[in-house]
């Protein structure tokens, strides 16, 4: 499971960007859907993916806001820019790629 | 358990400036997980462990080294190449010196000779200062290549000399005031040293704008 994790990890923007593309979301959201959809195998920790929002905003890819505050404290909400649709189509492309030249390379011929 | 978790979220940003906004996106973060977990049925204590596990390691984010932002790592960096070897080297022979240097006195002292002993300690003092002045000219020189730091060097350069200045000053105070009993007068050698000072900066001034002019 650590290996799969790390390469998870890697593409932890272009998840992130997929996720948003379905509409603005917050961290806990994200990695909730994250769980959820790997049936609870994988999550994001709340710095790696603090640190992903960081990169992406500074690329221009996401915006945030602040909205209303949830029970405690603010609650930051993230939403894709047009920037962000480009890179995200990028990327998925290229996992395309990725995924079909790694079956390739691991085949194993009967 | 929901206070306690918290706290320690404040804790973990406690003293990091300008982390406001991090500190209310990861405590609401994990406070939804909290939240999550008892929904789902899990005890305080397992859910408030849990939640903290999946904070991860905030040192990341709080010194801004992750992976894809080395940038404020940088200019740290450059910083200590300017520390050229030899200067480095010259600095820690000084620093030896500095400490080094009563050793004469105690010896001399033990043996009568006091005023030789602190003309030893001054001779090494001076010795010490005069190396990081060396190192300081050495860096002056190269910043005059590459032109990127024209008056830090001189600072330096001045400060070595202002050190060396009141070094000398205060002993040669205390070491006349202590032979002659003269305390009415010697006092003035403040002034004095006031003066050198001030000479010594107008030197320097005419001296870089020669080289300007040059």
């Amino acid at each position: 499971m650590s290996i799969a994790g790390d390469l998870i990890r890697g593409h932890t923007d272009a998840i992130i960007l997929a996720r948003l593309l379905r509409g603005d979301s917050y961290g806990y959201e994200i990695n909730k859907v994250i769980s959820t959809l790997s049936s609870g195998r994988f999550e994001l920790k709340e710095a790696t993916l603090y640190t992903a929002f960081k990169r992406l905003e500074e690329t221009g890819c996401i915006t945030s806001y602040w909205g209303s505050s949830g029970a405690g404290a603010r609650r930051r909400y993230y939403a894709i820019t047009q920037t962000g649709k480009q890179t995200c189509q990028k990327l998925l492309e290229e996992w395309q790629e990725t995924k079909e030249i790694m079956d390739k390379l691991l085949e194993v011929e009967e | 358990m929901r206070d306690k978790l918290i706290q320690y979220v404040q804790l973990l940003f406690a003293g990091a400036p300008d982390s406001e906004d991090m500190k209310q996106e990861i405590l609401q973060n994990t406070l939804d997980r909290y939240d999550d977990l008892i929904a789902e049925g899990r005890s305080p204590e397992t859910a408030y462990r849990m939640a903290i596990k999946g904070i991860g390691d905030v040192n990341d984010i709080l010194s801004g080294t992750s992976q894809g932002r080395p940038c404020p790592e940088t200019p740290i960096k450059t910083k200590d190449d300017g520390d050229t070897p030899t200067k480095k080297a010259l600095r820690v022979i000084a620093i030896a010196l500095y400490i080094l240097c009563p050793i004469p006195l105690i010896l001399l002292s033990e043996m009568g000779m006091e005023v030789v002993g602190l003309c030893c300690l001054l001779v090494i003092v001076a010795v010490a200062t005069a190396l990081i002045m060396m190192g300081a000219k050495k860096e002056s020189e190269e910043n005059t290549y590459s032109d990127s730091r024209p008056v830090g060097p001189r600072e330096e350069l001045q400060k070595s000399i202002n050190t060396v200045i009141w070094v000398v000053g205060v002993a040669a105070y205390l070491l006349i005031s202590f032979r002659t009993h003269a305390w009415y007068i010697t006092w003035l050698i403040f002034p004095l040293i006031g003066a050198v000072q001030g000479l010594i900066r107008a030197i320097l001034d005419l001296k870089e704008e020669k080289n300007h002019e040059a």
